[in-house]
């Protein structure tokens, strides 16, 4: 049975330093939610405020609306996943996995059929009398993560889960993680520091930075109305250019005005950071927009990247699908065309975005 | 969703806090209070009022002073030529490969683990006035042998027993060092002998003090060595014993502030290791570690020459007493020939002491184990004052010499209700106390190994505190608790100066029967015991190290 989790004003305090000020959210029932953030935003301390292992300074933290402060972790149900595994080495796969169910005191043949049933879901059956020391790393994640699920928790918790995977096989566990989680719908909070990992996997992502949640949204809003600098750097990449807006145009260092109709209507003339991402840029020879230098490319397949350098001495990154003809060489006078209607205009502090469309709905559907 | 924001409480003290709680109630009890006991005697006056009379007594008689001075004197000389007999050997055996480095190894680990003492009466076998070599050499050759009694008998038998725990730790310190520090050094054209002072001493000095400190902490409180070879060379222990035991006059309030004076000293030191010393300690890890270059001609020779020596001098005592184990005996005298009659005399004799000594030494491992692993939890994982006050008070028994843990003991506890002397409880306590911290160490050690990420797994899935300690973290500390037990086993089997202390005829252990017998010239049954407690040792490390899987022991 899956909870909705709310964390009302919540507080953590280590002594004197508040690790997250007042934090208010809400994890819906069945949800795949991720808390995202570079490492020390506070991200694994809120998680394991959930789980029962950081204490709560101020706040609630309910599930279904029933606060959970004072209930000790063992009484909590969740199933949690760790970094490290921490699959008990002294035990086998099995004994791993049915570790908690023994803790709930089922009867015998109950436990067996839900372990068996489990290790078939994520594929680790043929293991199941070796020891943790002869499993690999994307194994023993396996094993972790049918022990957490096993339980039927309220809540599943995982803790940078794929961290310590090759590239590879972080890719093959992030769908297995996907697929067992959609098909159980257990309430899932899920941290990391990937952005692409969590766009893969997540119904929505929180974006944290020094313990306060910066926004909450689904994968593509995020992307494409990121609500400050910070997201809009985070979450894919940015190239960050100066401009002024005036009178509902953007102008950019001695260039002509772009009229920017997704301003904010209250929006004063005032100088400003455009965030354009690489693929929100049209390279042309000939074209119009802003001029530079092709200084470097990269060759990617699918796509080319270029590197510019722009006639205001700022340089940026855009993407072009590779064409079969020749790369422009280095050197070669560029004009670089803006998608208008993609582009996040932000104030010059980077705090606040003056872009249509991100105050009105702070939470995706 | 609940609406108003509340301060809410702190989670509930878990059971760790009544653990922690119930360690310090022990060691207030069976430590802090037989020092305060301790204290109280050693201020206290014939009719039980307030006096300085004994420090006065003991800072102004040339008596005590002089057996301070000697303690100080015999201490820095021990401490001393264990290291240069240590630091040489260690370098040697990790820069070249010495032939049969591992027998060595075996043999250095051997002579660590045995009772001083023995030493000591070997030497005097072999080298006192009616000694087989002195004798030797005075009816073959004509010739006299120097004196071994005295302050040069304590440093010849207390600095090859204890060089090998300067060793044990060098070595350790060796193979953590990583190769590339000394190539990093030669490719920046330090190489050779400045080499050695710039790079590898500074790197190798931290773990070369805390060997030192061990050898100081060892010398200082041994009272076997000195009682036996030392003659009329009284150091502290010594001293304190007389006064304790003297028949004539015991003065139970003047050995306590003798002992007093000891553990203020060794307390000193010890503090002094743990704020400077270990201030300056780092932490190496070799991904390369230094591989051992094969090494001929007269440098070769030389260095085999040197291990060596060293490790065959320091095995003499040891195999000597065992060779006159089975030599024959006529009443005190050996004679000719070889058999098993000391051994026989010994069992029909004294055997009750053999197995009085595994029964107070098993009695008292399962304390230490029972305790040490709780301790070691709380230090490592619930880091509080209290917790770090815990962990102080367990290892700072290692400062105290035996001989004064034995009296703090019996001034406190020879009362109603708290009435154990004479008991075997009394000397379970005692091993308990002194031998904590070796099996404490080897717990915490192991345990920092363990993610806790592990038992927070075993707890998320609805096991409790306990539970997850006895079913997960337990098992897998296993290794490290074992391998601890296994040591401070050995130490408590080859402790003389706290028994001999709290000893009574119904408690009398090996190491106490070889002691009397040796004070008798029973030379045979004194050997007999003695082999039999070192093959107990050998047969116990041999165990150690199929339990821990190691190939070296850290202390």
């Amino acid at each position: 049975m899956s909870v909705s989790i709310q964390f009302d004003r919540v507080v953590k305090r280590y002594g004197s330093a508040t690790i997250i000020p007042p934090l208010s959210l809400t994890v819906k029932d069945g949800e795949f939610f991720t808390l995202l953030g570079p490492s020390g935003c506070g991200k694994t301390t809120l998680l394991r405020m959930v789980a029962g292992f950081n204490t709560i300074e101020e706040g609630v933290i309910a599930f279904d609306g029933k606060p959970v402060n004072d209930m000790p972790p063992a009484q909590r149900n969740i199933g949690m996943v760790f970094q490290n595994y921490a699959v008990f080495p002294h035990m086998n796969v099995r004994r791993n996995v049915a570790f908690g169910l023994h803790n709930r005191r089922l009867q015998r043949d109950e436990i067996d059929r839900r372990v068996d049933e489990i290790m078939e879901t994520v594929h680790i059956t043929e293991y199941a009398s070796r020891m943790p020391d002869r499993l690999s790393g994307g194994q023993q994640q396996r094993v972790a993560l049918a022990r957490a699920i096993v339980i039927h928790p309220n809540v599943l918790l995982m803790d940078e889960p794929l961290s310590n995977l090759d590239a590879k096989l972080r890719l093959e566990m992030r769908n297995v993680i996907r697929d067992i989680q959609h098909s159980l719908g257990i309430t899932t909070i899920y941290v990391t520091h990937d952005q692409e990992e969590a766009m893969a996997v997540s119904d929505r992502i929180a974006v944290m930075e020094q313990g306060v949640i910066q926004q909450v949204g689904t994968p593509k809003r995020l992307y494409q109305r990121p609500v400050n600098r910070f997201v809009a750097g985070f979450i894919g990449r940015s190239n960050l250019l100066n401009a002024r807006l005036e009178g509902g145009s953007l102008v950019f260092h001695g260039t002509r005005a772009f009229p920017y109709p997704n301003a904010l209507p209250a929006a004063a003339d005032q100088s400003v950071i455009v965030s354009v991402r690489p693929e929100e840029f049209i390279v042309s020879k000939d074209g119009g927009g802003l001029s530079g230098k092709v200084i470097n490319s990269i060759f990617l397949g699918l796509n080319t990247t270029y590197f510019v350098k722009l006639d205001s001495g700022e340089t940026v990154e855009t993407v072009e699908e590779s064409t079969i003809d020749s790369i422009i060489p280095q050197g070669t006078p560029v004009k670089l065309g803006l998608k208008i209607d993609k582009l996040n205009v932000f104030t010059a502090d980077g705090k606040a975005s003056l872009t249509r469309g991100i105050g009105e709905v702070a939470e995706d559907a | 969703m609940p609406s108003a924001p509340m301060v809410m409480k702190k989670r509930k003290a878990d059971v760790w806090v009544i653990v922690s709680l119930s360690a310090a109630a022990l060691y207030a009890l069976f430590l802090l209070y037989p020092l305060v006991s301790l204290l109280s005697k050693s201020v206290m006056d014939a009719d039980g009022g307030f006096s300085l009379a004994n420090f006065q007594r003991i800072f102004t008689r040339a008596y005590y002073l002089r057996a301070i001075g000697n303690s100080f004197k015999v201490t820095l000389a021990v401490t001393g030529v264990a290291v240069l007999l240590a630091a040489p050997l260690a370098y040697l055996t990790a820069v070249y490969r010495i032939k049969g480095r591992g027998v060595l190894e075996i043999l250095i680990l051997v002579s660590s683990m045995s009772a001083p003492f023995i030493g000591a009466y070997s030497w005097i076998m072999l080298f006192g006035r009616s000694g087989d070599v002195t004798v030797w050499v005075r009816e073959t050759l004509g010739l006299s042998m120097p004196d071994i009694y005295g302050f040069q008998g304590i440093v010849i038998v207390m600095g090859l027993q204890l060089y090998s725990l300067v060793y044990m730790f060098v070595s350790g310190a060796f193979k953590s060092m990583d190769n590339s520090l000394i190539e990093a050094s030669e490719s920046l054209g330090c190489g050779g002998v400045r080499k050695l002072l710039k790079v590898v001493f500074p790197l190798l000095l931290p773990t070369l003090a805390a060997g030192a400190l061990m050898v100081f902490m060892r010398t200082f409180a041994d009272y076997g060595t000195p009682a036996l070879i030392g003659e009329g060379y009284v150091t502290l222990p010594v001293m304190v014993y007389k006064t304790f035991m003297s028949e004539t006059g015991a003065n139970d309030a003047l050995a306590a502030a003798i002992s007093l004076v000891a553990v203020v000293t060794t307390t000193a030191v010890f503090l002094f290791q743990k704020l400077v010393v270990s201030r300056k300690k780092f932490s190496m890890s070799a991904l390369h570690p230094i591989r051992p270059k094969p090494v001929r001609g007269i440098g070769g020779f030389l260095a085999h020459a040197y291990c060596y020596l060293i490790v065959a001098l320091a095995m003499l005592p040891q195999c000597y007493v065992v060779y006159s184990s089975f030599r024959n005996t006529s009443g005190k005298l050996f004679t000719s020939g070889y058999g098993l009659g000391s051994y026989i005399e010994a069992f029909e004799t004294v055997g009750r002491t053999i197995t009085n000594t595994y029964a107070l030494g098993f009695a008292a491992i399962v304390a230490i184990v029972l305790t040490a692993t709780l301790i070691a939890y709380v230090v490592v994982r619930r880091p509080n004052p209290l917790n770090a006050a815990l962990d102080v008070a367990t290892m700072f028994p290692e400062t105290v010499a035996g001989s004064i843990l034995g009296i703090a003991l019996l001034v406190s506890f020879s009362r109603r209700p708290l009435l154990f002397s004479g008991t075997a409880f009394i000397m379970v306590l005692c091993y308990t106390i002194r031998r904590l911290p070796y099996t404490v160490r080897s717990s915490s050690a192991i345990l920092q190994q363990i993610h806790p990420s592990v038992e927070e797994a075993s707890i998320s899935l609805g096991a409790s505190d306990m539970k997850t300690f006895y079913r997960v973290t337990l098992p897998m500390m296993t290794p490290g608790v074992l391998s601890g037990a296994i040591l401070s086993f050995i130490m408590i089997i080859t402790e003389l100066s706290a028994s001999i202390i709290l000893y009574t005829t119904r408690t009398k252990t090996m190491t106490l029967e070889i002691y009397s017998q040796i004070i008798r010239g029973n030379d045979g049954v004194a050997a007999a015991i003695s082999s039999v407690l070192t093959f107990s040792t050998i047969i116990l490390l041999a165990v150690f190290f199929k339990v821990s899987g190691k190939k070296e022991i850290e202390l």
